[in-house]
């Protein structure tokens, strides 16, 4: 177990932030070319504010209590300890499947086709239990790294697209069809994922502001924004033609005779995924009290297994992949429960 | 010592991983780029490989398509074949409506080909001097930049050219025509939308 070390609050909001940011990589074909840019804009960021909805219970618990949502509840009522434990790691084993598979289906199909994508998934994951057990105090400390890697790796990606840009292939008119745009909005709601995250780790964090959860979403606005746009008018009805349209944008960004971004993109998801699913592990040896090599382990293991069965089974994977599923159940364990612990908050004094 | 077992592992991992990219780089058929023309009713696509010599290695294969002539020249013709570096796809303007078309829209489906990769339409004899020296590759990428320089409205990759067919209401495409009258020179030609 990790000594309780109290590290920055705008750390880990920086982390949650690249958390957030990496969901547009794995894009596939959850933006619909029937809407218009402006459609797709007005979706992202009615997706985000359900994201910032998401985010209130568990800032209030921190502005009020100075705690997270897991300590609070363990101090509050130990009885219900091990059901909401279970709920929390069921939560967490679920999201990193459906954040592995996307990846793992990516790395297979667009950057080194043949490889196998359990291969890779036990790579990531054995990567991840490493991680995990160092704590969230470490990962967000990769988070740093990353970040300057994420500005760089963008930066050539946007900057090597510009050449493309055509604005015939889209429109900034109005145009729209309901189903698109709902499921438009349904994708843009997933980030909220991060508002679980902070319920579980803001405990162990100091010096926060409410102006960080802002931010943090701001600037995941501006990138997604950016990547809508380049997809939109550089790449076009191109994107339609292939799986994974960010993918295709680090293909068409080029300087000159220089091109090859998609080694940088793909580095860039790697490394995105493995924050993440580090995190949610992280979340899980928290929310199950225990933090050694062994917990993380065997969570990885039923990650891996679940992830395995999905790649066999379309019907199973379906599931994992589901949109809507994870942001019902993002929803139960980010607002409604502790929300419930936040209408008893009189009880908790 | 677990730190040095590390270390260990580390160092063989990359040791192992870079002697296995380097073989591979060492025998891969690295296309630069591919022409197609039709000879006595029967279409032929050359592929000239990326190598050091004075006159590019070629292979003509007779397919009915792209997409045919790449799986044979990887099943048949040509050995660890790679398409990643494909700079350049000539086309002989007779086949603008028919085949052209169809094989970037073939192209547009396949992810291991540059979206940035030029295609141009040229006739017999830019056709033939292309293939005699790979600086002649050079030559043309500069025509036709120069061409879009002069013509902003021309289309030379296979996204642009993709995109403006898609959205073609009659109005035509303008792409790139090299031409070999006096000397090489990229001109344009209007092309209309046909399938996909």
């Amino acid at each position: 177990m990790q000594p309780e070390i109290k590290y920055s609050s705008k750390r880990l909001m920086l982390t949650l932030m690249l958390c957030a940011c990496s969901v547009i990589l794995l894009q596939n074909n959850n933006v619909s070319p029937k809407n218009s840019f402006t459609v797709n804009l007005l979706c992202m960021l009615g997706g985000l504010a359900v994201c910032a909805v998401m985010f209130l219970p568990p800032v209030i618990l921190k502005k009020r209590f100075d705690t997270d949502f897991l300590t609070l509840s363990g101090k509050v009522t130990p009885k219900l300890k091990i059901p909401l434990a279970a709920l929390y790691a069921l939560y967490f084993v679920y999201a990193s499947v459906y954040f592995i598979l996307p990846y793992t289906d990516m790395f297979c199909k667009k950057y080194y086709p043949g490889a196998s994508p359990c291969i890779i998934g036990l790579c990531v994951l054995a990567a991840c239990v490493y991680a995990a057990c160092k704590g969230a105090n470490i990962i967000t400390r990769f988070g740093i790294f990353l970040f300057v890697f994420a500005l760089a790796a963008n930066f050539l990606m946007f900057g090597g697209s510009i050449g493309s840009v055509d604005f015939a292939n889209s429109s900034f008119l109005l145009y729209t069809d309901f189903e698109s745009a709902a499921s438009a909005f349904i994708y843009f709601c997933s980030p909220s994922f991060i508002a679980v995250i902070y319920a579980c780790l803001a405990g162990d964090t100091e010096n926060f502001r409410l102006s960080q959860p802002f931010f943090a979403l701001l600037f995941t606005a501006l990138k997604y924004a950016l990547v809508l746009f380049f997809v939109a008018f550089s790449v076009g009805a191109y994107a339609q033609r292939q799986e994974y349209q960010s993918f295709i944008l680090s293909r068409v960004a080029h300087f000159d005779s220089f091109g090859g971004i998609e080694s940088f993109f793909t580095a860039l998801a790697t490394m995105s995924v493995f924050m993440i699913i580090s995190m949610f592990l992280s979340c899980v040896n928290k929310s199950t009290g225990g933090g050694g090599v062994k917990n993380s382990a065997a969570f990885a293991l039923i990650i891996f297994i679940a992830a395995f069965m999905a790649e066999w089974n379309n019907s199973v994977k379906e599931i994992f992949t589901n949109d809507v599923i994870l942001i019902i159940f993002t929803a139960v364990v980010a607002v409604f429960v502790p929300l419930a612990y936040i209408f008893t908050g009189r009880k908790i004094k | 010592m677990k730190r040095l077992l590390s270390v260990l592992l580390l160092f063989i991992t990359v040791i192992f991983s870079g002697c296995d990219s380097s073989h591979k780089i060492e025998t891969a058929a690295i296309i630069e780029n591919v022409s197609v023309k039709r000879e006595h009713g029967q279409l032929y696509y050359t592929f000239y490989k990326l190598s050091s010599e004075e006159k590019p290695q070629k292979t003509s294969i007779p397919a009915s398509s792209f997409e045919e002539a790449c799986k044979l020249a990887g099943e048949k013709y040509i050995p660890h074949l790679s398409l990643a570096k494909l700079r350049l796809l000539l086309v002989h303007r007779d086949l603008k409506d028919s085949v052209m078309q169809r094989d970037i829209s073939y192209i547009s489906t396949q992810t291991y080909f540059s979206p940035v990769a030029y295609v141009a339409l040229c006739d017999s004899e830019a056709l033939r001097k292309t293939g005699e020296s790979p600086k002649l590759l050079s030559t043309v990428e500069e025509e036709l930049r120069l061409c879009r320089k002069n013509n902003p409205s021309v289309r030379l990759d296979y996204l642009s050219i993709f995109n403006s067919l898609q959205r073609d209401n009659g109005n035509g495409v303008e792409i790139a025509y090299l031409n070999s009258e006096n000397e090489l020179k990229a001109d344009t030609e209007k092309i209309f939308r046909k399938m996909f």
